[in-house]
């Protein structure tokens, strides 16, 4: 028995599928609003639509894809594992850096008279904190997860890779997290009510998405 | 001073020193950082009332005098605090955890609005006598006494208490990180959103703190400085017979201008 592909296992993951899916979808139709109500003095709203559309089309190609287990793996086949793995990780990355980091900096930046820099300052930490996962992604499929694969009693202590790793991982959620908090800043100071629903909705997904983790790691995936 | 990150930072250090000689242990468990962060801005909560009853906290204006006429800011209001960690440090029922608030409230928060103020604080005033007042008590507050609100904050940014208190802030922010980090390895991938929040709670609260001041603040206020208990005749009837001869000696001129 080598990798499995698979969809759905149990139904808390089912349900972890369809709602993120059903908060992507959502996230997106607010920013393409939050776009196209734009005062008539903001330049470039329409960067703000293609952020929405970008991330609708790309994130729902990512939670459709199907997630990849092993179970006594050849060497080619634990390779072909990480690559996958990495790969999603990026992809995932690329998603956020784009739609909620570069759109919105050029867009902040065209608009720093109007919205001063509570946006930019957001937009540009999204990209830090994506770029951050970008690189504690590919710590951990390169060389964490030998670790363990390797050694089946291995022990992270000591590991200078694993500091690393858990270093990073912690700085990236700050930065992250922070990075969120701008856009509700902006967003009520500004009063664009459909970007402040954007973004509450990005902490009600990882409050949800922690809970539900809770359920998944109780009940199998 | 009295700026929210200011605060919970402040107590957050001096809990941390506490911490140390207490427990033997560098790091600070997520429960006690959480708690602490909040202990030392509760007495600042009166402030979301006040936003609530002016409708929004853009209205709060220099009339928003809060250290003279709200009892979450008389020291005294608190004192069941202490005898909370009396009772939990003769059962020894977690008794670090039972210190914060008194930690928090008193050292975070009172002891820092005792300096640099715009009023100071009424240490011995005693909440449940309406209209009895105690002197307040304000040092190092030559740049900023008889100043309120947004007047007041332009004032304060701009001393040497203020900088110093940014880099506690900074300092609480690396501290809280690093223990995140150790707690994550410890634990294995046990994030906590009680490391997380107060950091990004610290950090947006000193970005807002170090944004340029607008200059309409730096100016004199409509009604002028000291527009407040110092002339307050509410204040000065409730004080004791020995304080108010205090009082009135030391602001005679300001009443007399006053009144003239």
């Amino acid at each position: 028995m080598a990798l499995i592909f698979f969809y759905i296992v149990t139904v808390p993951y089912l349900i972890t599928l369809f709602f993120n899916a059903f908060v992507r979808v959502i996230m997106s139709l607010y920013l393409v609003k939050s776009g196209k109500n734009q005062p008539d003095n903001v330049k470039n709203a329409n960067l703000v639509i293609i952020a929405g559309y970008f991330y609708l089309i790309t994130g729902l190609i990512l939670n459709f894809l199907p997630l990849l287990t092993f179970y006594n793996v050849t060497p080619g086949e634990y390779q072909f594992y990480k690559g996958y793995q990495l790969f999603t990780w990026i992809f995932y990355s690329i998603i956020w850096l784009v739609s909620f980091g570069i759109l919105f900096i050029i867009f902040a930046y065209k608009n720093r008279e109007i919205y001063k820099n509570y946006l930019l300052t957001g937009a540009f930490l999204m990209c830090v904190a994506f770029i951050l996962q970008i690189i504690v992604s590919t710590i951990f499929y390169t060389l964490c997860l030998d670790d363990i694969f390797y050694d089946p009693f291995f022990t992270i202590e000591g590991h200078l890779d694993w500091y690393i790793y858990f270093a990073l991982n912690d700085i990236l959620l700050t930065v992250y997290a922070l990075s969120v908090a701008f856009f509700v800043v902006h967003s009520k100071i500004n009063q664009d009510k459909f970007m402040l629903r954007a973004s509450l909705l990005i902490i009600v997904r990882h409050l949800t998405g922690m809970f539900l983790n809770i359920m998944i790691f109780l009940f199998g995936t | 001073m009295s700026r929210f990150d200011q605060h919970s930072s402040i107590g957050f250090l001096v809990y941390y020193i506490i911490y140390i000689i207490w427990t033997g242990s560098l790091i600070m468990d997520d429960i006690a950082v959480g708690l602490i962060i909040f202990f030392s801005i509760v007495p600042d909560l009166d402030i979301f009332y006040g936003a609530r009853k002016a409708g929004g906290i853009e209205n709060l204006d220099d009339e928003f005098q809060h250290h003279f006429f709200s009892w979450s800011h008389y020291p005294l209001t608190y004192t069941p605090f202490i005898f909370l960690f009396i009772i939990s440090l003769i059962f020894n029922f977690y008794p670090t955890y039972f210190i914060i608030p008194i930690i928090g409230i008193y050292m975070g928060h009172f002891m820092m609005d005792t300096i640099a103020c715009g009023d100071g604080i009424m240490w011995g005033k005693n909440p449940f006598k309406k209209d009895r007042y105690a002197r307040f008590i304000n040092i190092w507050c030559s740049k900023t006494d008889g100043y309120h609100g947004l007047h007041w904050n332009a004032r304060y940014r701009q001393t040497i208490f203020c900088k110093l208190a940014n880099i506690a802030v900074i300092i609480s922010v690396v501290l809280i990180q690093i223990f995140q980090i150790i707690m994550t390895y410890r634990i294995f991938y046990a994030i906590s959103l009680l490391y997380i929040v107060p950091i990004v709670y610290l950090l947006l609260m000193l970005y807002f703190g170090l944004e340029k001041i607008p200059e309409e603040h730096l100016k004199e206020p409509l009604k002028g400085r000291y527009a407040d208990y110092r002339v307050n005749q509410k204040y000065i009837n409730g004080l004791s017979e020995k304080n108010r001869k205090k009082h009135l000696q030391k602001y005679s001129d300001l009443l007399k201008d006053y009144k003239g």
